[in-house]
């Protein structure tokens, strides 16, 4: 007998123009239940939260087909105001679900009816009562993060559909994550989760369906590492410290978001730092370049006072490759993104084909920068980066968002930079990624240097990374540990 | 204590305040009013803690206050389509001075005290659909979002050596188009999603309950009502 309640997808289709994005998706999703539904980049999982919530092809013109079935009830095609009664959606882009100016306002406006009581019961939950009167601009993007799933529950929807939930989320916020999710199972609620790596939510996923692009993707392949001496250890490299940071504190407002943090990181080293959100990274990654400088302490750079230099000198030098490259490409083709930096700093254009060639894009080099993959578009930035050749280069959250295909290409990225003599800082909340590249972890906790030293002997301290809150490594990140 | 009665007071009380505030400095018709005015302004931003953030934000305005007075005490009495005589008013420049100087310390007051969720309030209050709230809130949003995205975008172009601030005018001034696109084009994409989102969460559109007003509120609406019936009153019927 079919079992009417539940939200079911059978042979689910899906194509823009003639591009196939979805074949024939089958599962059923019971209350009570969690559905994790993982694949790399452009396997179809947002176009899926699209079809699941009536954006396509109500929104998006694409050719939809198959069914889309709650408690029975055939939804496929009906207007988004149907669907959303029973099927509540956190998008991946979720900073534009935000609709209140601050957090308290914006849970309100997704409550049905006045409830003080619920309000205070979800903002114990999701860990947000003391930021209730903060503005959401002023918010980390974990936090925001955090507070679009909060409101999304609070339209209680009987299923909930979360598109990449834990992306930008610390440890301790994909933890909350966790339990939210247990607790609405316990409630009754179907919840479906997709995303690329969804560390951190194993436990409470019931069921697990693996998407895989339907076409062959025309992806150039990440350059293969040729000779990578990852051998290099520590007391190989040289002690002269190419960053130092000197007692520096730093304030956006009135509390101190760095505070005493001295620093040193040497010439030629992976550097990781690590800490959960709101903990310095981001602050103490653009005190490197000067973006930041700091309100006590100095910060030298190659010798360099960053107090005393402004950031597009300091470039000359010191690279940053920021999350989401697309958001800052500038230019119709790939070269002439790549040679960007190059003709800001005066440097020979020589340097922009030998980028394209270390990353491998150089079959790209006509094509526009937003033709190309999530991949290729981190590539395109760290080539427009390394073509300015600076010593020192920065990569801020390379993992985030990205599928283990592209996290072990970019890994070998890394470590050929690092064979070209260059120091690389990375910030990032991913364990086992430190791990594997880094010779030094640095973690910061409350805008303070928390620990400092080896990577295998920081993540390894089960207590340490406990304190901290940071992530665990996993089975095959403590299966490394042993092996080193 | 001024202060926190002040920052405690209602949305709806704290705007018609400023309204009436702001309505007293063009009721006011001699200098020695202005001046008063102005005074007991000062005197008012000192009680309420908040005279040493507004002066600071007035600071980069001064250089045109200051060149208002030479300008109306010369020229006040001069137009393209006719002329009164010509010479010069020492104390029209004045009173014109102290005009601009009180709009100025009136609206950084009003932007540094009233929040946007306050004036989203009182438009939430007042007997309007509950989508004209709602998208006055969104475009508050939005400016958040936008202004987010310019200081990233040029943290991200300095970072690959692009100099803003130097050279000549004309330079800066091109410097900053390749900042243009990506924020043009973020905003296009961030507008459309936002459609999107809106339609994802109908909720936003409905109409909320506004709070009955305490009685400091009510007392402090009808103090308001009182001085700009008197002001007016004074200034265009008696005096005239």
């Amino acid at each position: 007998m079919e079992v009417l309640d539940s939200l079911e997808v059978r042979n689910l289709n899906c194509r823009y123009d003639s591009k196939w994005i979805l074949r024939n998706i089958s599962f059923k999703v019971k209350p009570g239940e969690a559905l994790a539904i993982v694949g790399p980049s452009a396997s179809g999982k947002t176009t899926l939260t699209y079809c699941l919530s009536g954006v396509i092809p109500n929104r998006i013109r694409a050719e939809v087909s198959g069914c889309l079935r709650v408690d029975g009830e055939e939804l496929l095609g009906k207007p988004i105001k149907e669907i959303i009664k029973s099927i509540g959606v956190v998008l991946q882009n979720y900073e534009l679900q935000v609709f209140g100016l601050t957090v308290e306002e914006d849970l309100e406006l997704s409550m049905k009816e006045d409830d003080r009581d619920t309000l205070e019961r979800v903002l114990k939950l999701f860990e947000l009562e003391k930021y209730r009167r903060y503005y959401v601009h002023e918010l980390s993007g974990g936090l925001k993060h955090r507070l679009v799933i909060a409101s999304t529950i609070l339209t209680d929807p009987k299923y909930i559909v979360m598109d990449d939930p834990v992306v930008n989320l610390d440890w301790n916020s994909r933890m909350i994550v966790a339990k939210t999710i247990e607790l609405l199972k316990q409630k009754g609620k179907g919840v479906i989760i997709l995303g690329r790596r969804l560390k951190g939510l194993e436990k409470v996923v019931d069921r697990w369906i693996h998407i895989t692009p339907e076409r062959s993707e025309n992806t150039l392949p990440w350059p293969q590492q040729t000779k990578t001496t990852n051998s290099k250890t520590v007391t190989e490299l040289s002690d002269d410290p190419i960053i130092e940071f000197r007692e520096v504190y730093y304030r956006y407002s009135k509390e101190y978001v760095l505070k005493n943090v001295s620093l040193q990181i040497r010439k030629g080293e992976i550097h990781a730092v690590m800490g959960p959100n709101g903990s310095g990274k981001t602050t103490l990654m653009k005190h490197i370049n000067g973006l930041l400088k700091p309100s006590r302490g100095t910060v030298l750079v190659n010798n360099v006072d960053t107090k005393k230099t402004s950031p597009a000198e300091m470039s000359k030098f010191v690279g940053i490759v920021f999350q989401d490259p697309e958001k800052y490409f500038v230019s119709e083709r790939v070269w002439d993104e790549v040679a960007f930096g190059v003709r800001n700093l005066g440097l020979d254009e020589k340097n922009v084909d030998v980028a394209l060639r270390m990353l491998n894009l150089e079959d790209r080099k006509d094509s526009s920068p937003y033709s190309l993959s999530m991949g290729e578009k981190i590539r395109l930035y760290i080539a427009s980066v390394v073509a300015m050749d600076p010593q020192i280069i920065i990569l801020d959250e390379p993992t985030t968002g990205q599928d283990e295909g592209t996290l072990e290409q970019m890994m070998n990225t890394i470590k050929k930079l690092r064979d070209m003599n260059k120091t690389i800082v990375v910030v990032t909340h991913d364990s086992d990624f430190a791990l594997s590249v880094a010779d030094r972890l640095t973690i910061l906790k409350d805008g303070s240097v928390y620990a400092e030293g080896s990577p295998l002997e920081l993540l390894n301290n089960i207590s340490l990374v406990q304190e901290v809150g940071i992530e665990p490594l996993s089975i095959e990140g403590e299966e490394k540990c042993l092996a080193k | 204590m001024l202060g926190k009665i002040a920052l405690d007071l209602d949305s709806r009380t704290k705007i018609l305040l400023f309204i009436t505030w702001f309505s007293m400095v063009f009721i006011c018709r001699n200098l020695y009013s202005l001046l008063t005015l102005f005074a007991s302004s000062t005197l008012i931003l000192i009680l309420s803690g908040s005279a040493f953030s507004v002066f600071k934000k007035m600071k980069i305005m001064l250089p045109l206050v200051l060149l208002s007075w030479p300008l109306w005490t010369f020229l006040g009495n001069w137009s393209l389509f006719h002329s009164t005589g010509g010479g010069f008013d020492l104390f029209f420049g004045l009173f014109m001075m102290l005009r601009l100087l009180l709009i100025i310390m009136i609206s950084v007051a009003f932007i540094l005290i009233v929040k946007p969720t306050e004036i989203i309030g009182t438009i939430n209050s007042v007997k309007l659909p509950p989508q004209v709230g709602a998208v006055f809130a969104l475009a508050f949003r939005n400016l958040y979002i936008t202004a987010e995205d310019y200081k990233s975008i040029k943290e991200a172009h300095t970072s690959r050596g692009l100099e803003l601030d130097k050279g000549s005018l004309v330079k800066r001034i091109r410097s900053h188009i390749p900042l243009l696109i990506p924020l043009i084009i973020k905003s296009i994409d961030n507008a459309e999603k936002l459609v999107l989102a809106l339609e994802l969460r109908p909720s936003i559109m409905n109409r909320r309950k506004s709070k009955p007003l305490r009685l400091q509120d009510t007392v402090m609406i009808i103090g308001c009502v009182i001085v700009l019936l008197f002001m007016a009153y004074y200034s265009f019927v008696m005096v005239s």
